[in-house]
């Protein structure tokens, strides 16, 4: 198969990198299903601001913002998972055209884009977190921290995940699907 | 800045960079290389623009379409449509097109349409000896009902741009969703009669009535979510928060699909689609304050009033230019960066904004079947097990009825405002 490089390190090289997409794998999942509870959560409070503001006509103050909230957690870090699994939306017309080396040098250049991007908005995230602290949400009076930290915690998963990508479909299966 | 802005948007979208990385690196980019405005503003700005109740109905009519799917929706949907008007010649393709719409009804989405009812028509036309090709033609059409019929993804997301009514919104997807169901069903039928592709077997009344029966609980949901919203209860979010509520409700109780463990499973892939759409339109929220900094708004406007003497001029202008935009740009990135830039636009040419809404969003769905992007295409051919360049010939005839749809909304806008008018 690769026979330019020497057998042993190439064997123990691919042990670490199957190994770290078990990991990442499983922390994924884990993600996946805290953020469906999330969801379920965010419609629960939804359900109840109506049923409490038009049954006992007594309106929640804070259901509409915890829901907020959770939201944006559910869209960034859903965003990271997305990254593994290939989900986010693009137009992968010209990649086809291509052969195979081509499509490998094309799908680098996507994910060194999105890790560019997500390393850029995670050494930002720094400023941003420091310029919030000391503001609290209107209804919950939680710190500013804990819904604009979704943006840096969902940029970190998703380069973890772009870098799972790559192992996953460009090394280890040389890039076939 | 904006030269930067345009060049990186182009090369990473051709690269097939995901839209929403493109967007927002181009957008991060101009603005690290071209300005010195502070750079936190990139996640303030990706913060603010989903940070918003209105937009919060789409996780909730996503998770609704998602758990009523799992429940069997689209069989029970297709049934009740077979047994109404599957006799007639060209009948399957007919039914499609009319469950397209039921399902609409419940998905705001044109992909999750088209893949939900072409899933079960698909091969049964092909089983009746339609052409492939001519199967898909018909299901990646009718699916652009799903943004069209309320509710509507693509409504929460210019209403929540431009500050519409979104319930307005709704019910002015109505007459043009009407319209656009009644000139497919005509094409499909005239292409039926042509090829003499028949029609199945006439339904007994008893049979029509059991199919009514088994699919009213779904056909339902839209009368709660529009009722609860005109009658004053709720608020769209809200009434798309009742629907998960409802549809959770029907899929354990009812029909008994639903148990833990699958509606764990559904939950997470309802986020993944939710994160999917609103995570572009967070970066899509970035590239439009973008625009408006570098006085877009402003330039746009400029051109529009020295080049178009009216209403009717600009109509035409602004359709060509949605059309081939829906032709090569996702919908709902589309929606947030253009309908903020144009929605002022129409209205300084005396235009309604819901009138230009549902203009801008028709043009968009119908870019979703136009080759050779269009999405509704790539999943009715995977469906139908074709390749995309034998479905162009079919699709033709539906796309030629779509544009006159188009233009007759464009020029007649009682179409849109009239039932809006009548009940707001």
């Amino acid at each position: 198969m690769e026979s330019g490089t020497p057998p042993v390190l190439t064997s123990a090289l691919r042990k670490t990198m199957e190994r770290y997409l078990l990991i990442i794998d499983r922390v994924n999942e884990c993600v996946l299903n805290l953020l469906g509870i999330l969801l379920a959560i965010m419609s629960l409070a939804i359900v109840f601001q109506v049923i409490s503001r038009f049954i006992f006509k007594f309106p929640i103050p804070w259901s509409e913002e915890l829901a907020r909230y959770l939201m944006v957690f559910c869209i960034f870090l859903g965003a990271g998972y997305a990254v593994r699994r290939g989900k986010l939306i693009g137009i992968e017309y010209v990649q086809q055209l291509l052969n195979t080396k081509g499509r490998v040098v094309v799908i680098l250049f996507v994910h060194l884009s999105i890790v560019f991007f997500l390393i850029f908005v995670i050494s930002i995230s720094k400023d941003m977190l420091l310029t919030v602290k000391n503001q609290v949400s209107p209804a919950m009076q939680i710190s500013m921290i804990i819904p604009y930290g979704a943006i840096p915690a969902g940029a970190v998963l998703g380069v973890l995940n772009s870098v799972a990508f790559i192992f996953d479909r460009i090394i280890l299966t040389d890039g076939k699907e | 800045m904006i030269g930067i802005l345009f060049i990186a948007l182009a090369i990473l979208f051709i690269a097939g960079v995901p839209i929403a990385i493109a967007i927002g690196l181009s957008g991060l980019l101009a603005l690290w290389l071209g300005s010195d405005i502070p750079l936190t503003v990139i996640l303030q700005r990706q913060f603010t623009a989903v940070d918003s109740f209105p937009l919060m109905a789409i996780p909730f009519f996503i998770l609704a379409g998602t758990l009523m799917e799992a429940g069997g929706i689209s069989k029970r949907l297709v049934k009740f449509g077979n047994a109404l008007i599957g006799h007639a010649p060209g009948g399957l393709a007919v039914v499609s097109i009319v469950s397209s719409m039921f399902f609409a009804a419940i998905s705001g989405s044109t992909v999750a349409t088209a893949a939900a009812i072409g899933m079960v028509l698909i091969p049964a036309m092909k089983n009746l000896g339609y052409k492939p090709s001519f199967a898909g033609a018909v299901q990646a059409s009718a699916g652009n009902l799903g943004i069209i019929i309320p509710p509507s993804i693509a409504m929460v997301v210019y209403g929540a741009a431009t500050n519409t009514s979104i319930s307005a919104m709704f019910i002015g997807g109505f007459a043009p969703g009407f319209l656009m169901t009644g000139s497919l069903i005509l094409v499909a039928y005239l292409i039926c009669r042509k090829r003499g592709y028949s029609g199945g077997r006439r339904s007994t009344l008893r049979e029509l009535i059991s199919a009514f029966h088994e699919s009213i609980l779904a056909l339902l949901m839209p009368v709660i979510i529009l009722g609860g919203i005109y009658g004053g209860i709720f608020t769209p979010t809200e009434a798309a928060a009742a629907a998960v509520a409802y549809a959770f409700i029907i899929g354990t109780f009812v029909y008994k699909e639903l148990n833990l463990r699958k509606i764990t499973e559904l939950l997470g892939q309802s986020v993944i689609t939710t994160a999917g759409i609103m995570f572009l339109i967070a970066t899509a929220g970035l590239f439009a304050w973008i625009l408006t900094r570098i006085n877009a708004p402003k330039m746009i406007a400029d051109f529009f009033l020295t080049y178009a003497s009216n209403k009717y001029v600009f109509l035409l202008y602004i359709n060509v230019i949605l059309f081939i935009v829906g032709m090569f740009f996702e919908t709902t990135a589309a929606n947030v960066i253009l309908a903020p830039l144009l929605a002022p636009i129409a209205i300084s040419f005396g235009i309604d904004p819901i009138h230009f809404g549902l203009i801008m969003i028709v043009n968009l769905a119908v870019g979703m079947c136009t080759p050779p992007l269009g999405v509704n295409l790539f999943v009715a051919c995977q469906i139908a097990d074709i390749r995309v360049d034998e479905i162009i010939p079919a699709i033709i005839p539906f796309l030629l009825i779509l544009i006159l749809d188009i233009l007759i909304i464009s020029y007649v806008p009682a179409i849109v405002t009239w039932l809006p008018g009548l009940l707001l």
